[in-house]
């Protein structure tokens, strides 16, 4: 009999482990709801100074790298699409049995929500995320039509995702340590779409949100009273805004002011934030990420000006933040960089930021452009062979220099956890990161730049003397 | 409450906890309550019609026995009323909307007012099984042959009703099921080897049916639905699809009860024996749901003479007994064609089979070989899958237009162009199908070469490898399984006969 209960739990010991590892690759790791959350539950209990709760409009708008950079404050974005009151409030409740933040930011997007149920892929986003509890039952209870708990099973829901499985599957932190290791839930949008700016009357009429809203709306704003924790009441700036949305906003602005809590309505301060609606807005409900700074910027002044806050910004128990800021801000510099069209520009900008990048370039042909690079690889980089036509990567150790053969020759080097290659074809080289060509050396200077913070390719470009030596790139690289 | 359901997953240990537990005095008690709960969850209102059958066929047997050898008229009478009443329950909850159809179809010939439906009538699940299997002890009684009639209901009542098997069965014979219920309090109920192997062949049975038959079903579900816009190649794949799809369905179905049965210490008869790999249409039939085949060789095909009569008579009964076979598997024409087409399959193979004697002979055709023995698998299994697309039709209209097409819309191009992987499953899932027919095809080919089950032949085998396949099948299930939101969970394809 015991050798059998022995055999039982062996095998019990090895299906469990194997349908944990598929468990672990296959389920959902949305970052817009679940991934925030997990992430949250990482943090050191009780580090999160600002918590930022509500759909996506708080999580892509509300920037945490700039309330950290400009003003100390350690903030987090947790929340989910389409997130509505009642998951806010849940977020809430799980967040506080880790964290005791000085300040709540309720982002209210939700108040204008009229459907009592979201969709399949929104009760995932806002409930996969929590860890088995009471509450987890009761939220989803609350999000799922008739209270249904299958949802509960949630292996059900995911065990089909095999088609799906990336890369970010198997790794920690979604197969991405250098982002999403220190990442504080924000979701950045590095695109722009120009809008009109909405025309609505001065009136505000007060139109009654949807009854579940309103009740969940105000149970977040009674519990951060309970815990004694002040919460601020926010809507961010979106470029459909109408009358009805103002008016269903002026109705949470009275239950705020009904509670004693501050609500500010961004759509009613395009000018205070100086917002450029050509380029401020990513989509018809988010700020790109130069919108997303004016809004943060703005809130931070606020937090400052009315709330007590520690600067966190030399605390070593903030290491995390700074981190997460760098890597913003060096997303930021390389989308600054993508604008460059000039090649003395782009060249310098390299060499500002040597620490940072590896460049890989490649010479052909003549012309004053072709011998200022050549300048540029005696002057600042000590590589030999600058008159040269050929391949040299910069920023790894000591230069190299390849020139391009026909045939099997190649040049290889391991870069974090990708392969770059430089392979010699008739007339110059081309440059392969995992298998992707970044370009075909060709007459004239071509860069690519690999991120060493990002840990990605986040350039790629060719001057053409053909086009006066202005840098082009593809669809990819704009 | 289908096997593949939440419900069961917890349905089935609850009833394996208690069993193991109770006073084996109460073990077949607690199995009819089991099994009349588990019938239950479908329809509460339709436990009746097995009560009812349960007690007609169990007081027959009684008053058979009584009277069996002193008034065998008395005998006939009480068999007589007794069929009638449970013919009599199946056709009208199975074939009345089918007789029904067929005589306002020729009363509109006649141009007369057709006949309205009065009512509607919903098909009980497993129906035709449980009646086969109440009736059959009927006749064994009466036929005596060493069946003595079962005195208590309820152990009768179980065997009628017994859970594993009371919707799409084995048929089994009341000598080996109603036995070992009488058996149940001296039963060795702790056997390692016993439930494990009864575990594994449950796992087996899960991963004919989620992964292989509810996976390949899209594929068949796609095609058939609108046959006619679709061309030869497709329609060959369909038909090829539906034929691996109802064997796994139901040799699923069969093989979990079977499982299952076998880990409560009751035995179950086989009801599949890798089928396809029968190389003559008679070998089929021995091999294809034995159970029922076997019910109407004795209750049917036996009675009305068999084989030792004339040759005519031999090809009428045949005939009957295919037709009563097909229509037994439902209420429409295309059943009962299938059931003549493999009728007519025997007639003529029977016929043929001296002249491809002499042609063999005459060409000097080594006969013993594996290809030639592979040729009549792979003819056999075109002349099954042929008739399968009669079977699958929803018309017999139906059916023939989809053999027209196969024959006239030749586009083998879909084969290069991608156009296979818009048939309901893309190219991964097709890769994923492929592996599991493979394995399909390598668990028939043990169980044909060393005439084993896959239980027997794994417990045989040094335990990582068993761990291994085990465990590959458990993980195969809960990845690739068949089920969740996205998935319309499909009913064993044998519950509705």
């Amino acid at each position: 009999m015991r050798k059998y209960i022995i055999k039982i739990i062996f095998f019990g010991g090895i299906l469990i482990l194997a349908l944990g590892q598929c468990h672990k690759v296959l389920k959902f790791k949305y970052e817009d709801g679940i991934y925030g959350m997990e992430t949250m539950y990482r943090l050191e209990d009780n580090s999160i100074d600002v918590l930022a709760l509500g759909s996506s409009h708080s999580f892509v708008d509300i920037n945490p790298s700039v309330l950290y950079r400009e003003y100390g404050i350690a903030g987090f974005d947790l929340g989910g699409s389409r997130q509505p009151f009642w998951n806010s409030y849940y977020y809430l409740k799980e967040a506080l049995k880790t964290q005791k933040p000085e300040v709540i930011i309720l982002e209210a997007y939700a108040a204008v929500f009229s459907q009592q149920h979201g969709l399949e892929s929104e009760i995932i986003k806002s409930n996969y995320g929590l860890n088995f509890s009471k509450d987890k039952i009761e939220s989803l209870k609350v999000s799922t039509p008739d209270g249904k708990l299958g949802y509960l099973l949630e292996w059900v829901y995911y065990h089909n995702r095999y088609e799906e499985i990336r890369k970010a599957d198997f790794g920690k932190y979604l197969g991405k340590e250098s982002k999403y290791k220190d990442w504080k839930g924000h979701y950045c949008l590095f695109v722009n779409t120009e809008f009109e700016r909405p025309v609505i009357g001065e009136v505000r009429e007060d139109i009654r949100m949807a009854e579940k809203e309103e009740e969940y709306y105000r149970k977040i704003i009674e519990l951060a009273k309970e815990e004694g924790i002040p919460i601020m009441v926010i809507v961010s700036p979106y470029p459909v805004y109408t009358e009805e949305d103002a008016g269903l906003l002026f109705h949470a602005q009275k239950i705020a002011e009904e509670y004693g809590v501050p609500f500010i309505n961004y759509n009613e301060k395009y000018d205070e934030l100086a917002l450029d609606f050509s380029v401020d807005f990513a989509d018809i409900g988010h700020l790109s990420y130069l919108g997303s700074e004016k809004l943060t910027m703005d809130i931070g002044d606020y937090l400052s000006e009315n709330y007590d806050l520690d600067d966190r910004r030399e605390d070593p128990a903030y290491l995390s933040w700074e981190r997460n800021a760098q890597y913003y801000e060096q997303q930021v510099k390389n989308i600054e960089m993508r604008k460059i069209t000039d090649l003395s520009q782009y060249l310098e900008q390299i060499s500002k930021e040597r620490e940072k990048y590896i460049a890989v370039a490649s010479a052909y042909g003549e012309g004053k452009e072709r011998k200022e690079f050549a300048q540029w690889l005696y002057n600042g980089n000590g590589a030999a062979g600058g008159t040269e036509d050929g391949t040299w990567i910069l920023g790894s150790g000591e230069p190299v220099f390849y020139q391009g053969e026909e045939g099997e020759s190649y040049y290889h080097m391991e870069l974090e956890d990708s392969d770059l290659a430089v392979k010699g074809i008739t007339g110059g080289e081309r440059v392969i990161v995992n298998h992707e060509i970044l370009y075909f050396a060709q007459p004239g200077v071509s860069i690519c730049v690999w991120d060493t913070i990002m840990g990605e390719v986040v350039d790629s470009v060719w001057f053409n003397p053909e086009n006066g030596w202005e840098g082009e790139r593809n669809e990819k690289w704009k | 409450m289908l096997f593949n359901s939440i419900n069961f997953m917890v349905f089935f240990p609850i009833v394996i906890m208690v069993y193991f537990f109770i006073s084996r005095k109460y073990r077949y008690l607690w199995l009819l309550v089991s099994s009349y709960y588990f019938y239950m969850c479908w329809n509460p209102k339709y436990i009746l019609l097995i009560a009812a059958s349960t007690v007609i066929t169990w007081s027959s047997g009684v008053l058979i026995e009584k009277y069996r050898t002193e008034k065998k008229s008395l005998c006939k009478c009480i068999l007589a009323v007794c069929f009638i009443s449970n013919i009599g329950i199946l056709v009208f909850f199975k074939y009345f909307d089918f007789i029904l159809m067929n005589i306002n179809s020729v009363l509109g010939k006649f141009g007369i007012a057709l006949l309205e439906k009065p009512f509607d009538v919903v098909l009980p699940v497993g129906i035709s099984f449980y009646i086969f299997q109440a009736l059959s002890y009927t006749v064994d009684i009466f036929q005596g042959g060493g069946i003595s009639a079962e005195r208590n209901l309820l152990k009768y009542a179980l065997f009628v009703s017994f859970f594993p098997q009371l919707v799409a069965r084995p048929i089994e014979r009341s000598g080996n099921l109603l036995n070992q219920i009488n058996d149940l309090p001296n039963k060795k109920l702790w056997d390692y080897e016993r439930i494990a192997n009864g575990l594994l062949l449950m796992v087996w049975g899960y991963f004919q049916k989620m992964v292989i038959a509810d996976r390949v079903a899209v594929l068949v579900d796609t095609v058939f639905s609108s046959y006619y816009m679709f061309g030869s190649l497709e329609l060959v794949a369909a038909a090829i699809g539906f034929a691996v799809q109802i064997y796994c369905d139901f040799a699923s179905y069969s093989t979990i009860a079977i499982g299952a049965s076998q880990v409560m210490g009751i035995t179950l008869m086989e009801n599949f024996q890798m089928p396809y790999f029968a190389r003559s249409i008679k070998e089929f039939w021995h091999r294809w749901h034995i159970s029922l085949s076997t019910w109407f060789r004795d209750y049917l095909y036996i009675p009305l003479g068999g084989s030792r009569c004339s040759k005519k008579r031999k090809y009428f009964n045949l005939m009957v007994t295919f037709l009563v076979s097909g229509l037994w598997h439902g209420a429409n024409w295309t059943y009962v064609f299938w059931g003549g087409i493999h009728g007519l399959y025997q007639i003529v193979g029977a016929e043929l089979a001296g002249v491809k004697n002499k042609l063999n002979k005459a060409c000097k055709t080594k006969t013993n070989c594996i290809s030639y023995k592979i040729g009549q698998a792979a003819v056999t299994f075109i002349l099954v899958d042929f008739a399968w697309i009669f079977f699958r039709s929803n018309s017999l209209k139906d059916a023939f237009y989809y053999i027209e097409r196969i024959f006239t819309r030749f586009n083998p191009w879909v084969l290069f162009d991608g156009t296979i992987y818009t048939w309901g499953l893309n190219r991964f899932e097709i890769n994923v199908l492929l592996v599991a027919i493979v394995i399909l095809i390598l668990v028939d080919i043990i169980g044909y070469k060393k005439q084993m089950r896959i239980d027997t032949f794994l417990q045989s085998q040094c335990i990582w490898f068993r761990w291994g396949v085990v465990i590959l099948w458990i993980v195969g299930i809960a990845v690739f399984g068949m089920y969740g939101p996205a998935y319309n969970a499909k009913q064993f394809i044998y519950f509705q006969f």
